[in-house]
């Protein structure tokens, strides 16, 4: 069957996954953010237990043509901790909400990652090599009685087993109220922003002491509050531009250089409300979960409860395409309102090239959308399907009348497993998906 | 009326939710408790309008009964509440109350307000039977018109943050009792019994959102009167005082103007109308009657 994100041959196969089997699922182990580095060769992903796993693509130097590198395990660190904070009486979470690559720029590997408020500079180096040979120490590292060296050497270096060091190199504390929701590393390389629900905060990389607030939406009296910040994003080559989404199914974009004060935006995108589909539950879907630019810089796309949208920057009346993730969901809000599903982030990404754009959805369902030829494909993670090259079949849920054969019925859906966190690699078709405590990595098959 | 059930149940659910987040790790999620906020918004406002139109229709029709749904008593549910009476749903309620009013547009109760910026936990709750007198005490001395702009919103007089929602309700039953003629009473009563919908099933998040059911005197010499959701309707009431500024036109900007300083003390019967304003959907009944 002709697959998404690349030519008409294209068809997904599964490659790896990682993780426990185990039924019993321990809450620390649900991964909450998984990202590529600009390379595609680290994957990171954080997990509510507040540890990093960094895995790393193996070189192509092996002859299997049919696979190509498998990620291992590069580095685990625990990146934050839960902590209290005395003044509120409220404790914080260690969940890691979001990892961010920086550019690499030598030997080592930088990322930031985040918790509810704490946001952390990870230094990921290597060291394959030791010094051997010392004079006043010998092997062990005992020191040598000086008085028995009796000749002088130098000491040489020699290769090692691979040491993978994580060290916090800046820390980036107390400047965010609200709980953290996004994090976006800027195209000059030096600046980044964090956004909590009602602000939006800009630091230098290299100072962690102070922060420029640039957005804040917080009111005057906290009870005319009626949207909060959900995401927001640096563009990916304009370093005065950003965008943040709301609550409400907006995403503003503004320009640092108009003003210190970014509270006025430069554009503003909403699409009108349907009328006619208005319910209890109309606010909520249309609150916004996750926002992206393509890698060009001209669309960005948005993802709220039942659709993505991709957004032309040029247009602000309405998106230039909409995909239904899981319409069929409409007529079950209340349900999922009372279980919480309603509430749940689901993320969105691109592919390298931008014409395909992948998010997640419930029962271990994905689902991709082809922006060309607008064909769109539901695959599942799951561990039945899990044989190394295995191509993985399309899935389709039956919304109603009769149930074919191989299609599932909306009510069979597990709404405990859900995807809420996937990743394209970007320059090949390589994704991540995190499907509860499991990573599963598939890529497409080379016919 | 299947709205009205439906809306009285996702409003049990919403308030729920508010409460587990209190309790939840990590604090208080802002996003989540503006939607659910959101959400007993809008039920709010079909429920009240579905039951507007239900007594509407009743007053029209001189049909003073609508049949209860069996196995809802009111017994059961104030036996159920005895224990939980000083339990969160004050701190709800006390927490919603202490929002000053009413900006349109505003469906963050301050409970988020207080707990996001000063979580101090709700000082418990004293007896509302004791806040009642207090408020009877207080209905004595105090300006009647004050008080009358003051049900409608949050007493401007109160600084303390756990008043019950028991003192609001006493005391919007009292003014009525001492303002207009016996008569009102009664079909007072008989509307707020009749306002209460069928309860549903999920019983779990009914009980937690019981206030002040104890203050209510039993129904009189109505037979038919044995379900219970003046928990609801009182939480109703009270949430409308929070949320009158979104009520749009059942309580518009003389509201506020009630809430501050009253240009010329008004009559008890006009202040009883500024009351049977502020509980928008029984007004329309009692003129009937």
């Amino acid at each position: 069957m002709a697959g998404v994100g690349g030519g008409n041959d294209f068809q997904w196969c599964f490659s790896q996954v990682k993780g426990a089997i185990d039924e019993d699922v321990a809450e620390a182990d649900i991964i909450s953010t998984v990202e590529f580095n600009y390379s595609g060769d680290l994957l990171a992903t954080g997990d509510k237990g507040g540890r990093v796993v960094i895995f790393q693509r193996e070189q192509e130097g092996n002859n299997r043509s049919h696979s190509r590198g498998e990620y291992n395990v590069y580095s685990t660190f625990q990146s934050h901790e839960p902590e209290f904070d005395y003044l509120k009486s409220l404790e914080i979470e260690e969940k890691i909400n979001k990892i961010r690559w920086l550019p690499q720029q030598n030997a080592a590997h930088f990322l930031l990652s985040t918790n509810d408020k704490t946001i952390k500079l990870w230094k990921i180096s290597e060291r394959d090599k030791r010094a051997e040979g010392y004079n006043l120490k010998d092997e062990n590292g005992r020191l040598r009685d000086p008085f028995r060296i009796t000749s002088l050497r130098v000491p040489v270096l020699k290769p090692m087993d691979l040491m993978v060091e994580a060290s916090p190199r800046r820390i980036f504390a107390n400047a965010h109220t609200y709980h953290i929701n996004s994090i976006s590393v800027n195209s000059d390389h030096e600046t980044y922003l964090s956004a909590d629900d009602l602000r939006i905060n800009l630091w230098h990389l290299e100072i962690t002491d102070r922060s420029f607030n640039i957005v804040d939406i917080k009111p005057a009296n906290m009870e005319e509050l009626t949207e909060v910040i959900t995401a927001a994003e640096c563009h990916p080559n304009q370093c005065n531009v950003f965008v943040y989404s709301s609550s409400k199914g907006t995403i503003r974009l503004c320009d640092m250089r108009a003003s210190a004060l970014c509270d006025r935006h430069s554009k503003f995108f909403e699409e009108p409300e349907d009328p006619s589909s208005r319910s209890f539950f109309s606010e909520i879907i249309s609150s916004i979960s996750d926002v992206k630019f393509s890698h060009s810089g001209r669309y960005m796309m948005t993802r709220d409860y039942l659709s993505v949208k991709v957004w032309d920057l040029n247009m602000e009346s309405r998106p230039v395409e909409t995909y239904q993730v899981h319409e069929y969901l409409r007529s079950k809000l209340c349900s999922l309102y009372e279980n919480d599903c309603i509430f749940d982030k689901f993320e969105c990404c691109w592919n390298g090239s931008d014409n395909a754009i992948m998010t997640g959805s419930y029962n271990n369902f994905f689902r991709m959308f082809d922006r060309n030829t607008r064909r769109d494909i539901t695959l599942e993670a799951s561990r039945e399907s899990s044989k190394p090259r295995a191509i993985l079949k399309p899935r389709k849920v039956c919304t109603g009348g009769k149930r074919k054969k191989d299609e599932i019925s909306v009510d069979s859906l597990d709404f405990n497993k859900k995807i809420l966190h996937t990743a394209w690699h970007p320059k090949e078709n390589i994704i991540a998906v995190a499907a509860t405590n499991n990573l599963y990595i598939f890529q497409d098959k080379i016919n | 009326m299947e709205f009205k059930v439906e809306a009285h149940r996702i409003m049990s659910i919403s308030l729920g939710k508010i409460y587990n987040s209190r309790v939840q790790r990590g604090g208080i999620k802002l996003h989540k408790n503006l939607l659910v906020s959101l959400v007993l918004r809008s039920a709010r406002q079909v429920y009240l309008s579905d039951y507007y139109q239900g007594v509407c229709l009743n007053a029209q029709t001189m049909d003073t009964a609508q049949p209860w749904p069996p196995g809802e008593t009111m017994d059961s549910e104030l036996d159920e509440n005895d224990s939980r009476e000083h339990e969160l749903p004050h701190e709800v309620g006390s927490d919603v109350r202490t929002s000053t009013p009413e900006r349109p547009g505003s469906p963050v109760p301050a409970l988020l307000n207080d707990a996001v910026a000063a979580p101090q936990p709700v000082a418990p709750p004293q007896l509302p039977s004791r806040r009642c007198s207090n408020a009877a005490a207080r209905e004595g001395e105090a300006n009647a018109t004050r008080e009358c702009g003051a049900l409608g919103g949050v007493e401007s007089d109160s600084d303390t943050p756990s008043n019950p929602p028991a003192a609001s309700f006493c005391r919007k039953r009292r003014s009525c009792e001492k303002m207009t003629t016996p008569p009102p009473e009664s079909p007072l009563k008989k509307i707020k019994q009749q306002q209460q919908p069928t309860a549903t099933t999920n019983t779990t998040t009914t009980t937690t959102t019981t206030t002040a059911a104890q203050e209510l005197p039993p129904p009189v010499g109505d037979g038919e009167e044995e379900m219970d959701t003046s928990n609801v309707s009182s939480l109703i009431s009270i949430f409308g005082s929070s949320f009158s500024g979104l009520l749009g036109k059942e309580s518009p900007a003389s509201e506020p103007g009630a809430e501050d300083s009253e240009p010329d003390p008004p009559s008890g019967q006009i202040c009883c109308e500024q009351v049977l304003k502020n509980i928008a959907p029984w007004s329309t009944a009692i003129v009937a009657f």
